[in-house]
């Protein structure tokens, strides 16, 4: 279902935690998106639309604790901090300042499995992507397109500017709940140095 | 147990099954075999359920040994048993050497008695290599791969075949969200597969008249039909991702889906919209 363009993400995320709730094992999968809401199922419209009409409007979903996940970063493997930092005029220093004070949040999940698309990225930091994408980027890479910021999940090729490198697994195929950050949660970053990077288990 | 080793393979041949569903939201694509009724026929011909994987052959031939009595049969593919043109679900005995011939379409499907094993991803053991889901070891299949089955035996359930053509194939579409930025109905033209389809999409030559914009990302799922702003139209295949910005103008029927695949590069399709 398409919801305006007016509408706020926050209520995209909102909607689509009650119409979980209510489809329960009727719902075969559901994609938020920007300004839409795709709803996989095998009820027809007209049923769903009864279903929904009838449901209890939430005004706050269970998830939205505020919880903000804290995840490690690297910002001495980030591949791109000298050309964001001369894009944003930052010292180094003064870059990843900025970049930990950031609040982020998953907005939407695409172009690769797990692939986090986020906000909160300070706009003093956007930078336009690399001209010639990059073969492989490691997975963890922390990347920023103009103003938008993500995680990539997996290894990938990738057109992003890496600030760094988190050792996060922020996807994993062989959890249960494979994403470490669903939808609509926010995280920030703490700052680890290489030999914590490389000696990290998680 | 059915137990083949790969002496020569083709660039393309992994182990597909209908797919994985339920985590679009997870940006994890849905994968399965291209042409799931050739798939399914594949399965007949061996007496397996229709769901069972197989193994998807694009591009080339290959060639395989029989390390154990097995039961096999291919569909779309010319195949031979000790250099013997053969036809139908036949048994392999030990050291027997199978071959089958490039597609004749585009994909070709072998299908073993018994269950294949496989590395299973989220409900499936598609082969989706970019994120090292399903296959034997989430990749595509390599010389000196051994596929095991847990039957030796096979019989033929069902011999029939769909057909596929090449030429001017009539493909059914729905109308898409953004149906209404086209300026034309494409069903009175012709378009050709461009050279660069693949398992995510298959890209037409020929355009589309519209008054292109892009939207903001949402859902796509095989058999979109999206339009970029050189007007001509890719149909999202098996491994598409999950969102897309291109306007969705249409939605190829998913019974059409296989016979989409099948087409061959420079051959020809319409569109044919049905509301």
């Amino acid at each position: 279902m398409e919801c305006g363009s007016t509408i706020p993400i926050e209520k995209i995320h909102q909607s689509s935690h009650t119409i979980v709730n209510i489809l329960r094992d009727k719902l075969e999968d559901i994609v938020p998106a920007y300004h839409s809401i795709a709803v996989f199922t095998s009820l027809t419209i007209d049923q769903l639309t009864v279903l929904l009409a009838s449901a209890p409007i939430e005004e706050k979903k269970p998830s939205d604790s505020n919880d903000i996940i804290k995840l490690p970063i690297c910002y001495e493997l980030g591949l791109d901090l000298d050309r964001i930092a001369k894009h944003a005029n930052l010292s180094h220093e003064k870059l990843i300042e900025r970049h930990l004070e950031g609040v982020y949040r998953s907005l939407f999940i695409g172009f690769t499995p797990g692939f986090i698309y986020a906000d909160g990225l300070d706009e003093n930091l956007s930078c336009p992507r690399l001209e010639n994408p990059r073969k492989t980027i490691p997975a963890g890479s922390v990347g920023i397109a103009g103003n938008q910021t993500g995680i990539y999940s997996l290894a990938s090729p990738g057109g992003w500017n890496i600030i760094g490198l988190t050792p996060a697994k922020v996807f994993d195929p062989n959890e249960p709940k494979p994403m470490l950050i669903d939808v609509g949660m926010k995280y920030r970053f703490y700052r680890i140095a290489k030999k914590e990077f490389e000696s990290w288990e998680s | 147990m059915g137990k083949l080793k790969l002496i020569k393979t083709s660039p393309w041949a992994a182990i597909q099954d209908f797919g994985r569903f339920g985590y679009r939201r997870f940006g994890i694509p849905q994968s399965g075999a291209m042409d799931r009724e050739w798939m399914i026929a594949a399965n007949r011909l061996v007496g397996n359920p229709d769901d069972f994987p197989v193994v998807e052959i694009a591009m080339m031939g290959m060639k395989l040994e029989a390390l154990e009595s097995s039961f096999i049969a291919a569909v779309g593919a010319t195949i031979k048993i000790n250099g013997e043109k053969r036809i139908g679900g036949l048994s392999l005995s030990i050291g027997d050497v199978l071959q089958i011939d490039a597609p004749d379409h585009v994909y070709a499907y072998l299908a073993i008695g018994g269950r294949l094993s496989a590395k299973e991803d989220f409900g499936s053991v598609s082969t989706y290599p970019r994120a090292g889901f399903g296959g034997l070891n989430g990749d595509v299949l390599k010389v000196g791969d051994v596929l095991e089955s847990d039957n030796a035996n096979g019989r033929v359930k069902d011999n029939s075949i769909p057909e596929r053509n090449n030429q001017d194939t009539v493909i059914r579409i729905m109308k898409g969200p953004e149906w209404d930025l086209l300026k034309e109905i494409p069903d009175s033209k012709r378009f050709e597969i461009d050279a660069s389809s693949n398992r995510m999409g298959v890209r037409l030559n020929g355009k589309i008249d519209c008054d292109y914009k892009e939207i903001a990302s949402s859902a796509v799922v095989p058999g979109t039909i999206q339009l970029p702003a050189n007007n001509q139209p890719i149909i999202l295949m098996s491994d598409c991702q999950t969102t897309g910005g291109y306007p969705r103008i249409g939605k190829v029927f998913d019974k059409d889906l296989g016979k989409l695949a099948q087409v061959k590069v420079g051959c020809s399709l319409r569109l044919k919209t049905v509301s």
